[in-house]
């Protein structure tokens, strides 16, 4: 193990944001759905029962009565679904994908972005800057993208929570036609 | 060419990511992603007191004189936490308070010794997750990366990596290592988010203060930042004797 720290440097801006990207909605949903030989959109309008239903399900509001959907399909038949969906959390605001089988189980769950709101957390350039001219990292320019955090837990309980909706969303879709 | 791969998950409460560096465009790196992601899931699944299948609410619901079942991991982490716990002078205590409670069978069954004991595995096990999936990368053919569960984080391979610190403007170059922290907040017990009970003699402490522990071993930095925490020893022989150091701010 070598750990060397890097020490603060006085009058460093903070910066307002940053955001680390993983995947791209068609990344996840062909991750997801391997043996999909398409993919189709569909855009689901709820009603207001619906929207009560989804509520009563997922013990979260349905937040929106506008969904889109990604439509897995193999050989003309439909074999999943995948959702993408954002949450807002404290400090940050996440984009996530979810897939859910043709039988309503979870499937998969996968972050696109993160991006974290609060600036001022993280006086990224000018530490990002100090470490670059302390090691030799090589061909592999980290400092160019940092990620590597630590500190206090993010809790990820919105994206949990945003899962659930989706999936009593696909769910009551499902039973009132919206997704054939 | 040399680039980093990133994928990110949420298990264990948190965002778990995983950052390869791969050095051969035609590498498999989902194979690897999903082979590491596989581990954290059985960590989260065995050792989450919230799921009721997990081994420990099994072990938390059971009686007096049972003998639970668990999955060969969380034994594996009972076992680590039996040995800090007697050498930390019962400082790190993954039983809320409750005592010997439990007797490590065999690999695969542990005892519970006695009925009210509880196991609350939060300060340890998010550290095992990713020493797991820095295993499971590195059998699938990784030679370099970094997985990080919410802050716990250890960096694998040859090449110092950025750490940054949440709420500072320092920071850490780590290579081969783990650092985690914990964040203590005014007026509350050092364990309110880690379910570690503090023996009497140790202090509420009523000034916010974050401790960083480096290890080699994640799940020894997880759990030793329980330890200076309630010690504000950041020599602490035990954080010595495991080969880490602690910053306290």
């Amino acid at each position: 193990m070598r750990v060397e720290v890097l020490p603060i440097i006085l009058g460093a801006l903070p910066v307002s944001a940053w955001a680390v990207d993983y995947l791209s909605a068609s990344e996840a949903e062909a991750l997801m759905f391997p043996q999909a030989d398409e993919f189709a959109s569909a855009n689901l309008r709820l009603d207001s029962s619906q929207m009560q239903e989804i509520g009563k399900r997922a013990g979260i509001p349905a937040r929106s009565e506008k969904w889109g959907v990604r439509i897995a399909r193999r050989a003309d038949a439909p074999i999943g679904y995948v959702v993408v969906d954002n949450v807002i959390g404290k400090f940050e605001l996440i984009t996530y994908a979810v897939s859910v089988g043709i039988d309503g189980a979870i499937r998969q769950i996968e972050i696109l972005s993160y991006r974290e709101s609060h600036g001022g957390e993280i006086r990224l350039p000018a530490w990002r800057k100090q470490f670059l001219g302390k090691t030799s990292a090589g061909p592999l320019r980290v400092g160019d993208d940092i990620a590597n955090i630590s500190g206090a837990t993010l809790s990820c309980t919105h994206v949990t929570d945003g899962v659930r909706r989706i999936v009593a969303v696909l769910q009551v879709a499902r039973e009132g036609g919206l997704l054939s | 060419m040399t680039r980093v791969r990133r994928r990110a998950q949420p298990w264990l409460g948190t965002l778990v990511s995983i950052d390869l560096v791969v050095e051969q465009d035609s590498f498999d790196s989902d194979r690897a992603f999903a082979r590491a992601f596989a581990a954290i899931a059985r960590v989260h699944e065995s050792m989450s007191a919230q799921r009721p299948a997990s081994d420990v609410a099994r072990f938390n619901a059971a009686c007096r004189g049972a003998l639970v079942t668990c999955d060969p991991w969380t034994v594996r982490v009972l076992r680590i936490a039996s040995t800090l716990r007697a050498a930390s002078a019962g400082l790190f205590d993954v039983t809320l308070g409750t005592g010997a409670i439990y007797r490590i069978v065999d690999p695969r069954s542990v005892l519970k010794l006695e009925g009210k004991g509880r196991l609350e595995l939060g300060g340890i096990a998010k550290g095992y997750a990713v020493d797991r999936a820095v295993a499971a990368l590195r059998a699938a053919g990784v030679r370099r990366g970094l997985v990080n569960a919410g802050g716990d984080l250890r960096a694998f391979g040859k090449g110092a990596w950025p750490v940054a610190l949440r709420g500072a403007a320092g920071g850490f170059a780590l290579e081969r290592g783990s650092i985690a922290t914990s964040q203590y907040l005014q007026g509350r017990s050092p364990h309110h988010d880690d379910a570690l009970i503090a023996p009497a003699a140790a202090a509420v402490h009523r000034t916010d203060r974050t401790i960083t522990v480096a290890a080699p071993r994640c799940a020894l930095a997880d759990a030793m930042t329980k330890v200076v925490a309630l010690t504000d020893d950041t020599r602490h022989p035990l954080l010595v004797q495991i080969g880490g150091q602690a910053w306290l701010r």
